[in-house]
């Protein structure tokens, strides 16, 4: 009798340790860089023609600050790095930028704005980014769009707010017309502490902003959905 | 076969079997428990959605004996699958980069049958099916979103093994089980559980 009591201590035992060490945790293997949360999102207007060696821009040289949230939130000694880094890429696809003082109207503005609010970003004119974040067509790589997404805090260490940075491309119209976007790249994650990492973080994805907006090089040849 | 009449069957089977007059009463109305380790290896779309293979998982069983071979039980467990990616998806109007999480939780809750070869005291392999219910939570995280979407589904599983006796009336078990969670919502679930597991009762 002592023995099957002592094997049903040991059983338990063991069931103890295998639900403690077997599984461990529902969701294993959360983020272990903060560069894991960060993500990018870009989208444009298939109907526009986007013919860079022909199209001129304007860009204002400050980020608005926009949603929620306090301006003291942000840290605004990036900016200049930032908005150097925008105009190089797009520089780089065959863009020209005009100046304020230049006299002639551009095709296109580009805005940059951050908000440290979880949910993307506000531009006048409309609610271009209120698609974001359930748009159904992403591809299977990031499964199916079932469902809604919402903000949620990852499992890593510290603490930290979370912010966006968006580009947006509007084309040149008349006034008082509602002015259309025409491209939006958003990168949106934690905003790290580190001021070092930080500014090289944001600037490695504007590098990916552009990486993978091939649409914005004029090109037709443009990458399958996946 | 239709699923639905599939799963019927298997819990028809399940309830004959718990009725039936044992042929030899030896073992008849002995219970059993058995605590399992268990490794998990997705399938099809599972195997897509979450990744092939988890060390995570427990397996819990408790089982009559009918007769010196064939018992009846419970089974409930926790199952989890997971699987990290980073890259860039493109889709019709734009493209999205990151790094994505994906989680499969999956805790089946279902009435066994097993039937036991051999003879007492002896390495026995056995066989079992299962039908009842998983609740499975599929969970992406992608930057500071995330979306979740659980059901219940029915579920069948199949499942062979080897019990190996030990002193005391326990045994080792070594089982390889195939679960499935029927299609609900769009969603069907398949994976392999392999378990390594401490049987007290036999």
């Amino acid at each position: 009798m002592g023995g099957k009591l002592m094997n049903k201590r040991i059983a338990l035992g063991v069931a103890a340790a295998i639900l403690m060490g077997g599984v461990g945790a529902c969701y294993p293997g959360s983020i272990s860089d903060i560069g894991e949360a960060d993500l990018v999102v870009t989208v444009y207007d298939t109907a526009f023609n986007f013919s860079p060696t022909q199209q001129t821009y304007f860009m204002p040289d400050t980020i608005i600050r926009v949603g929620e949230g306090d301006d003291s939130d942000v840290d605004g000694s990036y900016d200049g790095d930032i908005l150097r880094k925008v105009a190089d890429e797009l520089a780089a696809l065959g863009y020209e930028r005009l100046e304020e003082t230049s006299g002639e109207a551009p095709d296109l503005f580009v805005v940059l704005g951050t908000s440290t609010s979880t949910f993307g970003w506000w531009v006048p004119g409309g609610c271009y980014w209120c698609w974001y974040p359930g748009y159904p067509g992403w591809g299977p790589g990031w499964g199916p769009g079932y469902g809604g997404w919402y903000p949620w805090y990852p499992g890593y260490g510290g603490t930290y707010s979370t912010g966006s940075l968006g580009i947006l491309m509007l084309e040149s119209v008349s006034t008082g017309q509602q002015i259309p976007a025409v491209w939006s790249g958003v990168i949106n994650g934690l905003l790290s502490s580190t001021t070092a990492n930080t500014a090289a973080r944001v600037l490695n994805l504007i590098e990916q902003v552009f990486d993978q907006s091939p649409e914005l090089s004029g090109a037709t040849n443009l990458p399958a959905p996946n | 076969m239709n699923h639905r009449k599939l799963f019927g069957g298997v819990v028809a089977l399940l309830l004959a079997a718990a009725f039936a007059q044992p042929v030899s009463a030896q073992r008849a109305g002995q219970w059993m428990w058995n605590a399992k380790y268990s490794t998990v290896m997705g399938m099809g779309d599972t195997s897509d959605f979450a990744g092939g293979f988890s060390w995570r998982g427990a397996t819990f069983d408790i089982e009559r004996a009918t007769s010196d071979n064939f018992s009846v039980g419970l089974t409930v467990g926790w199952h989890v699958l997971d699987e990290k990616n980073a890259g860039t998806s493109f889709f019709d109007q734009g493209a999205i980069s990151g790094t994505a999480f994906r989680y499969v939780n999956s805790a089946p809750i279902l009435l066994t049958g097993n039937y036991f070869a051999g003879s007492r005291g002896a390495v026995r392999p056995y066989i079992g099916v299962g039908a009842g219910t998983y609740w499975i939570e599929n969970r992406t995280e992608a930057g500071v979103f995330a979306i979740e979407n659980s059901n219940w589904h029915l579920g069948l599983m199949g499942e062979a093994g080897l019990a190996i006796p030990r002193p005391g009336g326990t045994s080792l078990t070594l089982s390889a089980r195939y679960n499935w969670g029927l299609e609900t919502n769009d969603t069907e679930r398949q994976y392999w559980t392999f378990s390594l597991g401490y049987s007290v009762g036999n």
